[in-house]
């Protein structure tokens, strides 16, 4: 079990143990989590699950694929090197806690 | 039991009001088979769409890697255009042609669309605030504002719309997955041949001249940047931006206008808060979805409320009758601007999801914002507008309305 944190804009906090398989955009999706969107389910069809993520180069997480890169290019907020598609990100045994930051501008 | 026998459009009650028969379906038939060999199967609750449209094995194509055998086999322009549009194709080039034509409405080419869909908008509401008497809002509003705009934002002069759009019903039967004749696709071959060339010239005379914040510019850089996009795929993705605004923004327009004069509440909330706009955008389209069904083709067997569905069994998912599912929303059926949590399924999802959204949303929140403002007295004359018949896209095909009010 991964344990992920989602932290909203105005402070508040979500927190969620998510099962390997799951991702950090599913995980919020079943929570109804604010502001992660998903439209694409996981497609890398649109930026919808943007977050950033704490302390990014902690080399738990997956590298970026290009198709990443490329969508990030289409975020509503900001991009910043913190910024990460949610839906590739999978929870899973290797990573005990990950905290996330969910944009604040979301239509 | 066969959908037909609640999908009657020649059933005077199902034209008038189509959501009794989408319930009883839901409740009774959530799986109901169309056809004599059951071999199309219709789909009516939220929870089983969703499904199916984020499950990456379902295809828009009917078998894997083939086209339908009605737009014919050789290279003409239609089959041309069938096998290059987004919407009518698969993994993996509709990976690589959806990935190229995303940066046209991400949020930085909104931000530079934002004022001239503005000053459409605003313009056409000061026509309508000339009016003294009744005037048909599809005519005047409906169809001229989501032209102006398609217009624009392919660079066409606004005064070429009606050329423009005079080919679209052939072309679009091409499109869908409904069987041509062979008149049929000997007009949608024209028709095609006509965008190639139209859009073509446009495409030729811009080259250069647009950057990535504009739609254009991002494909044409896309284009240039190694040829990861031919000149065919460009023209195609273009006229599909310009077929997708059209319909579904008139469709939407009108019935925003329709549901918010039939709920007067509704319209004082929102001229009392203009910051609801969105929301109320999002719940028309929720309430009234422009698309009623779409087409995805089952990429396996699965089973699905004790029904076995069959790998290739063609699925027409309804779409209208999901947004009014009360297992998903509250109290469905009631037009509720204020409404959270409004994931309604009108824009599609999974990797198909209308890459227009943001530019619906815009149009949207304009539109609302300004009309109850500007146009406070506004008064429906014809509660009961006719309707077109086409099951799948659901549209007024008049709105009477006196704009300065009776």
């Amino acid at each position: 079990m991964t344990k992920i944190i989602y932290r909203q804009p105005d402070g508040t906090r979500v927190t969620i143990n998510a099962a390997p398989g799951d991702s950090v955009m599913s995980a919020a999706l079943a929570a109804d989590v604010d502001g992660i969107v998903g439209e694409c389910g996981g497609n890398m069809m649109c930026a919808t699950c943007h977050v950033y993520v704490e302390d990014p180069g902690a080399g738990q997480l997956p590298a970026m694929t290009d198709d990443e890169d490329q969508m990030l290019a289409c975020t509503d907020a900001p991009r910043t090197t913190a910024s990460r598609l949610s839906c590739q990100l999978p929870a899973g045994d290797t990573i005990d806690t990950m905290v996330v930051t969910v944009p604040g501008s979301r239509t | 039991m066969s959908a037909l026998a609640y999908l009657s459009l020649g059933d005077p009650t199902f034209r008038t009001d189509r959501f009794p028969a989408y319930r009883r379906l839901r409740d009774h038939t959530p799986v109901a088979r169309v056809g004599p060999d059951g071999t199309r199967a219709v789909l009516t609750r939220y929870a089983d769409i969703e499904r199916i449209f984020k499950d990456p094995l379902m295809r828009v194509q009917p078998k894997a890697g083939e086209f339908p055998a009605g737009i014919g086999t050789g290279p003409g322009p239609g089959a041309t255009f069938h096998k290059l549009s987004l919407p009518d194709l698969d993994a993996p080039t509709h990976t690589r042609l959806r990935k190229l034509a995303s940066p046209a409405f991400a949020p930085r080419a909104l931000a530079h669309m934002r004022s001239w869909v503005e000053r459409i908008i605003i313009d056409n509401v000061e026509a309508l605030a000339t009016v003294d008497g009744e005037v048909d809002f599809v005519e005047h509003f409906g169809m001229r504002v989501p032209a102006e705009i398609a217009c624009r934002l392919l660079h066409a002069p606004a005064a070429d719309a009606g050329t423009v759009l005079r080919r679209m019903p052939a072309l679009n039967r091409l499109l869908t997955h409904a069987p041509l004749t062979p008149d049929e696709l000997a007009e949608a071959d024209q028709a095609a041949q006509f965008y190639f060339d139209y859009i073509g010239e446009i495409v030729d005379s811009q080259r250069g001249k647009l950057g990535p914040e504009d739609p254009v510019g991002a494909l044409m850089l896309a284009e240039e940047a190694g040829g990861r996009v031919s000149r065919d795929e460009l023209i195609v993705t273009l006229v599909g931006f310009f077929i997708a605004s059209y319909h579904t923004t008139m469709t939407a327009m009108t019935s925003a206008v329709h549901a918010l004069l039939s709920h007067p509440d509704q319209m004082r909330l929102l001229a009392a808060d203009p910051d609801l706009a969105p929301a109320a955008w999002e719940e028309v389209l929720r309430w009234q979805s422009p698309v009623h069904f779409i087409t995805r083709y089952a990429g396996y067997e699965f089973e699905l409320h004790g029904e076995t569905v069959a790998e290739g069994t063609q699925l027409l998912l309804g779409i209208a009758s999901a947004n009014r599912d009360e297992r998903r929303f509250a109290d469905p059926d009631t037009f509720d601007i204020r409404r959270t949590g409004n994931r309604h399924l009108a824009f599609t999802a999974g990797g198909h999801y209308c890459m227009g959204a943001p530019l619906s949303r815009l149009e949207g929140d304009v539109l609302l914002r300004v009309l109850p403002q500007r146009l406070p007295a506004m008064t429906l004359t014809d509660p009961n507008p006719p309707w077109t018949d086409d099951l799948v896209f659901r549209a007024m095909t008049a709105l009477t309305v006196a704009p300065n009010g009776v």
